[in-house]
């Protein structure tokens, strides 16, 4: 399986997920709910890379194409979680795939920012 | 179960909700009212916390892990009402609270970390509590007891409020 490109992000924003639950509500607000695993879904992390070098720039982008965009999961190097003594979502537990396709806005002559969005894949 | 974590939040925004009602509204502009229950839904608490060192976001990720996402209830700690000298919802009341939507971390500065945290009550009844549990019977079991009297000490509860003569 591939794994993402080892650089360290600039900014980085990571939301939970929930586990796969259905829930009924009554017309009283009392409410029943049914939980279906205890792994989590719909974990998303959002990447800010700044003043990437093209070359920099490209080893992600070729990644994204590599991964036929939104489709194939993959695996996410140490320094994607760089700062954190553990890391929130094990590589044991979940892959991560696109959601979106990455942002590249050029910010200087041959620098350049993107933006990657994954979400969570349960092993 | 687990109480939430205690730590103090940096922002808190408290919203009291509503009775469940219907409201149906004629073409004139009349309006009836049917009200569905006389608990309170809707009671909403957005919590922030910045600049958290690690250790404490572990916290706070790992109560919601436990707490299977937005599926199970828990009780709030004193330091989440901060300087209320009375809260808004009491501690340990028949009004329980479950997470709302997933945690959202974010780097902050290097090693700190900012979390903002949505919650939201649930009206606690049988199901999940005895009210007066007096002499109440071993099945089925109850997580919470208030009032429990001379409930019988087994299974073992994780609250038991006010317990008066409780084994």
């Amino acid at each position: 399986m591939a794994t993402f490109p080892t650089l360290t992000p600039n900014s980085r924003s990571f939301t939970l997920g929930n586990t796969p639950q259905l829930e009924y509500t009554g017309p009283s607000g009392a409410n029943v709910r049914f939980l279906f695993d205890a792994k989590r879904v719909g974990q998303k992390l959002t990447l800010g890379f700044e003043s990437l070098t093209e070359s920099n720039l490209y080893l992600i982008q070729n990644h994204y194409v590599a991964q036929e965009g939104s489709l194939l999961p993959f695996d996410l190097p140490a320094s994607v979680w760089s700062g954190y003594d553990t890391v929130p979502a094990p590589a044991v537990d979940y892959d991560w795939r696109y959601a979106s396709p990455p942002q590249i806005t050029p910010t200087a002559p041959g620098r350049f920012s993107l933006t990657v969005e994954l979400q969570s894949v349960v092993k | 179960m687990a109480t939430f974590p205690a730590i103090a939040p940096t922002s808190r925004v408290y919203t009291p909700g509503d009775v469940p009602r219907a409201l149906q509204e004629s073409l004139s502009g009349l309006a009836t009212g049917y009200r569905r229950g006389n608990r309170r839904i809707g009671q909403t608490l957005s919590l922030n916390f910045d600049y958290l060192a690690e250790a404490q976001m572990v916290q706070l990720k790992d109560h919601y892990i436990n707490s299977n996402g937005t599926f199970n209830i828990f009780f709030l700690s004193a330091e989440i009402w901060g300087d209320f000298n009375t809260p808004p919802v009491p501690l340990l009341s028949d009004f329980a609270w479950r997470y709302t939507s997933e945690p959202v971390i974010t780097d902050a500065s290097y090693n700190r970390y900012s979390i903002a945290i949505e919650l939201q009550t649930v009206p606690i009844d049988t199901g999940d509590l005895i009210f007066d549990g007096l002499t109440a019977s071993l099945l089925p079991e109850r997580e919470y007891i208030l009032e429990a009297g001379g409930a019988a000490a087994s299974p073992a509860r994780d609250y038991i409020i006010s317990p008066t003569g409780a084994v």
